[in-house]
Formats: structure tokens, sequence, C-alpha cells
């Protein structure tokens, strides 16, 4: 086999000793420097300048991964909470002591964008600062912004001037479609080094993976339209699209890492409606609707909150809507809620609380403020200086953070180990999502996790039908979403609110649900065989 | 090095270069720039030009650098760290000044008994591999001038030795008999050798995954799209991240006289 050796060592001798002497000391520095910023062997140079941080073994290889076998340009895909940023933190370290970058874009939504900056400042002494429309954008050499406020003119126009060293974007799978502003516009900025960092790319189908692939190794896959015509023509040709892109990605799963995580406890915990609730939510259930998943969607409601289901009630105008309101307005407090707040009260730590719906978010707060818990509420909603402001006061003086999944992307929450699924989610990626607000790099106690449900309702069902199914208690989730795409069952969710309106009893939800999961689980063995294979 | 070592370290490329410190204290160090370190670092070649065009004497910068963390905010001045430019600007100094040698061994000799000094070119050497990963490895390799005799490691031999720039008093140089030109070729064909004996591990590897993103990619182009310019950088793109590749640059290159006794002990 042939190596190509790549030397002009004699020519370039001669220039050298065209150079005025200097002392021994200077040239053994000159040796040790260059021994200093070089990779020897495979281990990471830039470690010896961070003796406080002590990254977990994954988190290494990643980095080392990124950077010796990627070239700097690649997919971040850890499950939830295995420390990204710190993976990215490792390579960005690494190529900026070897000389290599020096000009950094780092994009990510705007509520992290103080988080990176304190991470990147504290514990890799590299001095990120977050843009502020009082300088310009080349100020700083390692600039932390918001693809929000980068997008717009006139900022967009000087950022696609530059030339940077390496770009880094967070929560890259909004990047997924190549129709919108985002990706045309991050396509288009110039970085010799990118990494995108996602915690789902697997909710994707390949196509939009492939969207991210052109951003990291344009031309890799080939052109959209061909790359398109070739996977429906060749199902074989879907393999090696996988094993091609698993050269620019990396992903660790929980699991393989887990011996080094702290435990994770779920629990349970029941409710009861009152008679009256009972009796609204039954006749909902007897209720003709035009479509099976008006109903479904008017159970969680109330499941929630009555102001929950007022707010879906509001929408229509009809005098059916308005009855049903005022029928709302004689029920008492909440029956979950209740039972939540007293949980809340005898846990007598800090916990988080996950809802899926606005209105029972500040009926939560409300209704503990009344009970002498204090509580702070989070959503997608709140401007940048007033979310820090309520992670502020969370870490600091309130009891609970009541949030709901949009607003909690990407937090690092590690400070607080309970947490409350109010609302479960349809989707179970979701929920992983939320636990790893928690359950995460940095974790040091054991994590407590608690379901809410009202008995004999849909929120029962969900649990039994869905999550105990898919033993989601081991938080194995991790490649559903990708099994099911694999074998063209389409979105998760979309396929479990289908099955659970649809189907006329419990045993017909509940036997569909059991052939969906042994396809998946016949095809997950047959992916494992192949990972170890190949 | 660590943090902490970052102050002493620049206490030190300071002094050496003759220029003078202001002020000392836990982490903060205010210098005195000279002239030359001035129009190194400070980045201002215009007023520099106008000085001297004006035949005047130009005011050098005084400037703080802060090496611990906690007195950022007490102080104005440039955070040093590792990976700040700064650091790497005086790095880059060092790395250039230290470029290219000549010097001869301290030692100790008196009228009654001369000393020879043995002429060893020492050529420093990073071989850096590209393939299916990319690593550095640095060779250090001495060669000595009267009969082409290497010794690899050889900045680890001379590490505790103390060398000068002039011949010291009652010592006596060689002639070279070897050119350095010559040196410098054998050398390279020595360590040519010794990669291609113990790369092939690497190599190996890097061709399997060089062939196999190549078969991959040519199973995605559709037949007429063959000659596609997109296609021709994809497969470019493989082959410069793949195909195993290694280049041999130089840190640096000294000639260095050293006595009799330490030329017998870098041959055994």
């Amino acid at each position: 086999m042939n190596v190509q050796i790549n030397q002009q060592l004699v020519s370039e001798c001669q220039e050298l000793q065209k150079q005025t002497n200097c002392d021994w000391r200077t040239f053994k520095q000159a040796y040790d420097i260059t021994k200093m910023k070089s990779t020897q062997g495979e281990r990471l140079a830039c470690l010896s300048f961070l003796p406080e941080l002590e990254p977990m073994p994954h988190q290494k290889e990643a980095a080392e991964k990124v950077l010796h076998e990627m070239h700097g340009r690649a997919i971040l895909a850890d499950e939830v909470g295995l420390g990204k940023t710190i993976e990215a933190g490792l390579v960005l370290k690494e190529l900026m002591i070897k000389g290599l970058v020096k000009k950094v874009l780092i994009l990510t939504p705007s509520s992290l964008i103080r988080q990176w900056e304190q991470e990147l400042n504290q514990k890799f002494f590299i001095p990120a600062r977050a843009k502020h429309r009082s300088y310009d954008w080349t100020l700083y050499e390692v600039v932390v912004t918001s693809i929000d406020l980068a997008k717009k003119s006139p900022h967009q126009e000087e950022i696609l001037q530059q030339k940077y060293d390496m770009l880094i974007v967070d929560e890259a799978h909004r990047l997924k479609n190549s129709q919108t502003k985002n990706y045309q516009f991050i396509k288009k900025i110039k970085a010799t080094y990118c990494l995108l960092l996602t915690a789902t790319p697997i909710q994707n189908k390949l196509d939009e993976i492939y969207n991210l692939v052109q951003i990291v190794r344009p031309g890799l896959l080939g052109e959209k339209k061909a790359f398109k015509q070739q996977l429906k023509k060749n199902p074989e040709t879907q393999e090696a699209m996988k094993q091609l892109i698993q050269t620019s990605m990396v992903r660790n799963l929980r699991k393989e890492t887990q011996s080094q995580w702290t435990e994770r406890n779920i629990e349970t915990i029941y409710a009861e409606f009152s008679e009256e609730e009972q009796a609204f939510y039954d006749s909902i259930h007897d209720e003709q609707h035009n479509h099976p998943l008006t109903q479904l969607t008017f159970k969680r409601g109330i499941c929630s909150s009555r102001e929950a289901c007022f707010q879906m009630l509001a929408k229509n105008q009809t005098e059916h809507a308005i009855d049903r309101i005022n029928e709302l307005k004689e029920l008492p407090h909440h029956a979950k809620a209740i039972q939540t707040m007293n949980f809340i009260k005898e846990l007598g730590e800090k916990c988080i609380i996950f809802t899926e719906y606005k209105a029972t978010q500040i009926y939560l707060q409300w209704l503990l403020h009344q009970h002498g818990l204090l509580a702070v509420t989070y959503n997608g909603d709140f401007r940048k200086s007033k979310k820090q402001w309520m992670l502020h006061l969370f870490e600091t003086k309130a009891d609970v953070l009541i949030t709901t999944d949009a607003g909690a992307e990407g937090l690092n929450l590690q400070h607080c180990r309970n947490m409350i699924h109010y609302d479960l989610p349809w989707n179970p990626m979701k929920l992983e999502q939320r636990i790893g607000r928690i359950h995460r790099y940095g974790q040091t106690r054991n994590v407590r996790i608690f379901y809410m449900i009202l008995k004999n309702t849909v929120d029962e069902k969900i649990l039994h039908l869905l999550y105990e199914k898919l033993d989601l208690f081991e938080g194995v989730v991790g490649e559903l979403d990708q099994i099911l795409s694999d074998i063209g069952v389409g979105k998760f969710e979309d396929e479990m609110k289908e099955i659970l309106s649809e189907s006329a009893s419990d045993k017909e939800a509940s036997i569909k649900l059991d052939n969906l999961i042994e396809v998946a689980k016949s095809h997950q063995s047959e992916r494992k065989a192949f990972n170890e294979t190949s | 090095m660590k943090q902490v070592e970052i102050q002493p370290f620049l206490i030190d490329f300071f002094e050496s270069r003759q220029a003078s410190i202001v002020e000392k204290s836990d982490g903060i160090l205010t210098i005195k720039l000279t002239e030359q370190l001035d129009e190194q670092l400070m980045n201002r070649p215009f007023y520099w030009q106008y000085v001297k065009k004006l035949g005047k004497v130009g005011e050098t910068m005084s400037v703080t650098f802060i090496t611990a963390e906690e007195k950022r905010e007490q102080v104005k001045g440039e955070w040093i760290h590792f990976g700040s430019p700064r650091l790497d600007q005086i790095f880059k100094i060092i790395q250039q000044e230290g470029a290219y040698t000549v010097l001869y061994e301290d030692c100790q000799s008196n009228e009654t008994m001369k000393t020879a000094l043995h002429p060893w070119l020492v050529c420093n050497i990073r071989v850096k591999y590209r393939g299916y990963q990319s690593k550095d490895e640095l060779v250090s390799v001495g060669i000595r001038l009267i009969d082409g005799t290497m010794r690899f490691q050889m900045m680890d031999e001379m590490e505790h030795k103390n060398f000068v720039s002039a011949v010291p008093n009652f010592c006596f140089t060689l002639p070279k008999i070897i050119s350095d030109e010559r040196a410098v070729e054998r050398v390279t064909e020595e360590l040519k050798q010794r990669i291609k004996q113990k790369s092939s591990d690497f190599v190996n590897k890097s061709h399997k995954l060089y062939e196999r993103e190549m078969n991959m990619l040519n199973k995605l182009i559709i037949d007429d799209d063959k000659d596609d310019a997109d296609h021709q950088r994809a497969k470019d793109q493989i082959f410069e991240r793949l195909y195993p590749q290694v280049d041999l640059e130089w840190i640096n290159l000294g000639c260095f006289y050293v006595s009799e006794q330490m030329s017998k002990e870098l041959i055994s």
C-alpha cells in the first residue's frame, strides 16, 4: 500500500540557515512549544491546559473523533444531557491552542446565549462574548449570538462578509428544512471548521439529516435531486447513505455511558377527579365530535386544568361551547393540581413541573402561591432577559419552576433533582428531553421523576399503553423515532394519537400498540446485528 | 504548562529580551516593552514608520498582563490564558527566533587539557499524518557530521547540558566532513524508511476507508451526473481527507559542537 510523503526539508533547511543564531534556551523552548501544541498520538493537547476540567470518557472520545477523524466538521448528536457543549468546547479549545482557530461564531437559541458565554469563559478560558448592539461583529473574536438576531439585516450582510475559522450551531435540528431562511443563511456562512449540535437528529427522516450533512460536508451526499431519486430506486443505497452519514456524526447514547450516571428513580403519583369533574369528563366522552382527535384534545385539556380546557373552548364561539364554559365555571379546584401541591409540600425540595399548557402554568403558579409556595414560570414566549431572571430566581429563591417543553430546550438545571410531569407528552422523545434538563452531566445526586396521573382518564391510558409498554423506565427511547421512521410509520406522535383516538376500546388500542412495538423491536435487533458486524 | 505557570513564563520571556518589569504581583504583570518587542507585539507599524522617518526616538508601550482569573474585574489589562491570541503571538516569536542556531557545549577545559568539539546537526521535525485520522509525531534526530552516525531522541539527550554561542576557552572545533545539506538528505531518507515501516496499519486503515467512501459515493451518483463538478469536488474532498499522506515539516535546526565524551555517549 502506498503512502504519500510530502517534504522539502533540504531546500527549507537552506532558508532556516539564513536566520540569526538563537541561544540554547530559545532553541529548547521553540521545540517544547511545538510539542505542547501537537496532538501526540490520539491524546488531546488542550487537556493539559484545562487542569480543572474533568471531561467524561465519552466526551473526550467524541472530541478526539471530531478532531482526528472528522477534521473538525461534524454533527454532534449525543442524547440530551450528555454534555455536547463540553465536547464542542474541547474541540474549539484544541483548535485554538494549535493556532488553527481564532475567529469563531456561535449561534444558539437566545435563551442559551448566556449559558454558552459562561461555560466557555469559566470552563475553557475561551473569551467568548455575547453580541450586543453597542458593538460591531468584528470587535471580539469569539462571538455568541442567536440565529434570529444574526439573520436580520444589516447583521446578516456583515456576518456573510466575514471569514470565520469556526462556526458552531446549537440546537441545529431547527435547520432540518432547507427551505427556511435560517438554513439558507447558515449555509452561506464561511467557516473552515463547523460543528452542528443537536440532540434529536433522528426525529428527522433521512432527507432531513441530508440537509445537516450538506452544511458540515457539502457535496458528500451528492446533489439533492439525485439523492432523492437514488433513495427511492434502491434501498441498498440507504445503508450506504447511513454509513456515509456516520463518517461525520458522533452520537453517544445514555445507556452506553450509563455506569457514570447517578440513578434515575421514577414514581407514579395518582389523583382522582372529584364527582363533578368526573361527570364533566364523562360528558366529553359521550359527546359526538366531527373528528375523534378533537374529543381527545378536550379530554387532555380537562385532565390538566379548567383553564386549559377553557382556552380550547373559548376558540369556537358556538352555543354549545358557551354552555360548556358555564359548566366549567362551576367546577371546584382541579384535583390533580391539589394533589400536586400537597405532594410538593411533602417533598420539601426544589422541583420542576412540566406542563403542556400555558393556562395550566398560570393556574398552578397561582394555586401554589395561595399555599405559601413560591413558583416561577418559564416558557418560550418570554424575552431573553425575563428567562434569565426566572432561572436566577429558581436557583436562588423559588421552590418551583413551572415550564413548558418549548421553553426548557437546552437548559442546564442540574442544581435541582426533582421533576414532576404534570402532563405526559405524546412523544416519548420529549420526555427524554425533559428529564435531560436535570439528569445530565454535572448532576451529583440521584434524580427523582414523578408522573402525575388522574385515575380513569386519558392520563392513565397514555401511561399504561404507551409509557409502560415502551419500558421508558429504563430510559431507552433513544433510537425509537429513527426505527419508526425507517420502517415508514411516519411521525411517532401522530401515530400514537391516531391509535388512541380511533380505537373503539382500550383492548384494541393496546393490541395496535403491541404490534407497533413488536415491529420496532425486531427492527432494532436487526440494526444491532448490523452495527455489530460493520 | 498550567495557568499559574504563565506568569513566570512571561517574566522570563520579557526579561531575556531586555524589557523592564514595572509591576509584578500575584496574577498581574506590567511590562515596559523594548522597541523591538513593541514592533513585534503591538501591531502599530505606521507609528514606527513615522517615528523613524522623523529620526526621533519612539515611546514604547507598557502592557499589563493578567494571569489570574479573579483579578480580571479589578485591573485593566490583557487576560492571558492558553488559546489567547497574545500568548500565541509570543509562542510564535519564540518559534521563529528558535528556528536555527550554532552552539557549543559549555565544557570546562584548561591550557594543558584542550577539548576537541565534534559537530552534530540536530534536526527537529514534525511528522504530520493525514488519513483515517490526523495525528502529529515529533522527531528529533542528531547526525554526526564526521561519519553520518544518527541518534534519535536527540533533544532528550541534550536536555540537561548547557550550550553557549561562542567557542569556550581552550576548546577547538573539528571540521565537518559531511555537508549540512547532505546530512539533511540522509536524515530524510532514514525517516521515510521508518515511516513506511511503522505506518502500515495507518496506511491500510486509511486506504480501506478511502475506498469504501469512494464506492459509496459512486453508488449515490446517477450515471449522467458522473462528470459533474459537484461529484469531482466530493471525490477531491474524500482524497484530501482519507488518502494516507505524511507531511514533514521543520521545527528547528541547529549545529551543535559537543565534547568528545558526549559525542561518544550519543553513539553508544
